[in-house]
């Protein structure tokens, strides 16, 4: 801890095909997984997120970097006299840009956010699939979702037929 | 060309957890996508984290009320939830809402009608209750067993009560059951001797106008105008005499001031207004039966919210001992009577009574009730 005064302390974080990123101990620590790997004191140099890929870690460093608290003279950020509700705005119109991402991508966002454990992250990225649950037929959430059907024809007609009020 | 992505079944849980509670149209169509997600949505696990992430306080959906341009809607949204279809109630008057359903009566048909804001569903009743019943309560028939997550459609009662001045001051309370389509009772009792007809206008035993009853441990309790309560058996579990009238604690109590509700120890208890301060009272049953009453907290609302015309006590959300204030200048207000935490609910102004619509619906007790 030796380090906090003198500058931000840096931690390794490595992807399973070879790619290192650099990242500040407390933008590493938006993930409640490393948190905890850090104060159990089992990250010493450099910590290997299993399954997750250089691409999709590095956006979800990018957004760590982004939802990170500023505390303290870190730069031009903390000397500016932002409003919290401005902050929040800003990081609203930040996220809504962020998700603007294909599917696979998204997909693999909410699987990254999970293991991570990043609260944040997997509010994000799972409300995009909860709008289309609310938003779209059964027939366009199973071909958005590439979920299967697996009910009978009758079954999911006797649920259409009992439950009409939710599929208006 | 690769496959489409899936949504791995791992991460299913993450996104269906985070499902709103005030969609329970969601849970329905995500139990239709497929079998698993039905599994994962009845799953207790699932469902424990579920009530982890939302909680597990009644949500109010919003509110029913008489609006004074009568063809306004009865319903006002204080979530995102709106009802399935958009009822016609411009000639009914709101009578009680309770255990998901809405009970109306119909000046156009004549009819009592149970609505399901959230099915849109209605059930109608012939008026054939005498005129002197006044007040009405809706609930479900099921009783204390029921959790409500998924009872809306099912049986519910009807419950009457009013009381009468001729030479004696009589109340009246009976029940109809959808299940039979049986009315039980009347059960009545005397109250007082109308002496040189004292009563005619002004009696305080006359049960406080468009105030349902309130359901406390299975019984229902109506307010008198004045300084008494009308207590109803209206399970028929109790054994003795299913009415009975309960005197308030001493001083001036009036109906429109005064709220029945579950006390902390769970049995029955009140919330008076005065002065725009309310007076939370407990209930302790003496060794005759008799009932005590107990001075509780004082509440003090000019701390919680802007008033600058005199409160106004216009609803309860039974489950959650909240009430509904409201000040006319500064619109409607809940206030948790156990953690005063007060919360703005609307703008509007010059409303009598509300009638919380309370949402019970959960992933499982929806998505279990798939197939009818």
């Amino acid at each position: 801890m030796a380090t906090r005064e003198a500058g931000k302390k840096m931690i390794m974080l490595k992807s399973p095909d070879g790619m290192e990123f650099e990242v500040e101990e407390a933008v590493a620590m938006e993930s409640q997984t490393i948190r905890k790997m850090i104060e159990d004191d089992c990250a010493d140099t450099a910590i290997l997120i299993p399954n997750i890929n250089s691409k999709i870690l590095s956006r979800v460093i990018e957004y760590c970097n982004k939802h990170v608290p500023t505390t303290g003279a870190t730069g031009a950020a903390a000397s500016d006299t932002v409003a919290p509700a401005a902050l929040a705005e800003d990081l609203k119109i930040w996220d809504a840009e962020f998700i603007k991402v294909n599917r696979a991508t998204r997909f693999d966002l909410i699987q990254a956010a999970s293991y991570l454990n990043i609260k944040g992250l997997l509010d994000l990225t799972s409300q995009t699939t909860i709008d289309t649950i609310s938003d779209n037929s059964l027939e366009e959430i199973r071909s958005f979702l590439s979920t299967k059907n697996d009910y009978l024809p009758e079954e999911e007609q006797t649920i259409r037929r009992e439950n009409q009020w939710a599929f208006q | 060309m690769a496959p489409p992505p899936e949504l791995n079944p791992e991460i299913v849980d993450e996104v269906l957890v985070r499902l709103p509670r005030d969609d329970p149209a969601g849970f329905i169509r995500a139990s239709a996508v497929c079998k698993s997600w039905l599994d994962t949505l009845t799953d207790p696990v699932f469902l424990r984290r579920y009530r982890d992430l939302h909680g597990t306080a009644p949500l109010v959906l919003g509110f029913l009320h008489d609006p004074v341009d009568r063809s306004l809607a009865r319903f006002v949204p204080t979530t995102a939830f709106r009802p399935a279809v958009a009822a016609d109630h411009s000639t009914s008057v709101v009578l009680d809402c309770r255990h998901g359903r809405a009970l109306f009566y119909d000046y156009g048909s004549s009819e009592f009608v149970v609505w399901d804001p959230i099915t849109g569903r209605e059930r109608r009743m012939r008026d054939d209750v005498p005129d002197s019943y006044t007040n009405y309560t809706v609930l479900c028939a099921a009783g204390a067993g029921c959790d409500h997550s998924a009872c809306s459609d099912g049986p519910f009662l009807m419950a009457s009560a009013g009381v009468e001045c001729r030479d004696l001051v009589q109340a009246d309370a009976c029940v109809y059951s959808s299940e039979t389509g049986v009315r039980r009772g009347p059960d009545g009792i005397y109250l007082d001797f109308n002496l040189e007809e004292a009563y005619d206008e002004n009696c305080p035993y006359y049960l406080q106008s468009d105030r349902p009853g309130v359901l406390v441990g299975g019984t229902l309790y109506f307010v008198c105008r004045s300084s008494a309560l009308l207590r109803y058996d209206v399970l028929g579990t109790q054994g003795r005499g299913s009415l009975s009238v309960i005197k308030l604690p001493p001083g001036k109590f009036p109906g429109s001031s005064t709220i029945v509700m579950r006390a902390e120890n769970g049995g029955l208890g009140l919330a008076t207004l005065r002065r725009d301060v309310l007076q939370l009272w407990s209930t302790e049953t003496g060794p005759d039966g008799d009932v005590e009453w107990v001075k509780m907290n004082r509440i003090q609302l000019r701390k919680l919210m802007p008033l600058n015309s005199p409160a106004r006590l216009i609803g309860l959300i039974e489950d959650a001992n909240v009430v509904f204030v409201t000040s006319d200048d500064h619109g409607i207000f809940t206030v948790d009577l156990k953690s005063l935490l007060t919360k703005k609910v609307c703008e509007m102004d010059k409303v009598k009574d509300v009638f919380p619509y309370v949402c019970y619906y959960t992933p499982a007790g929806t998505s279990s009730s798939l197939f009818g």
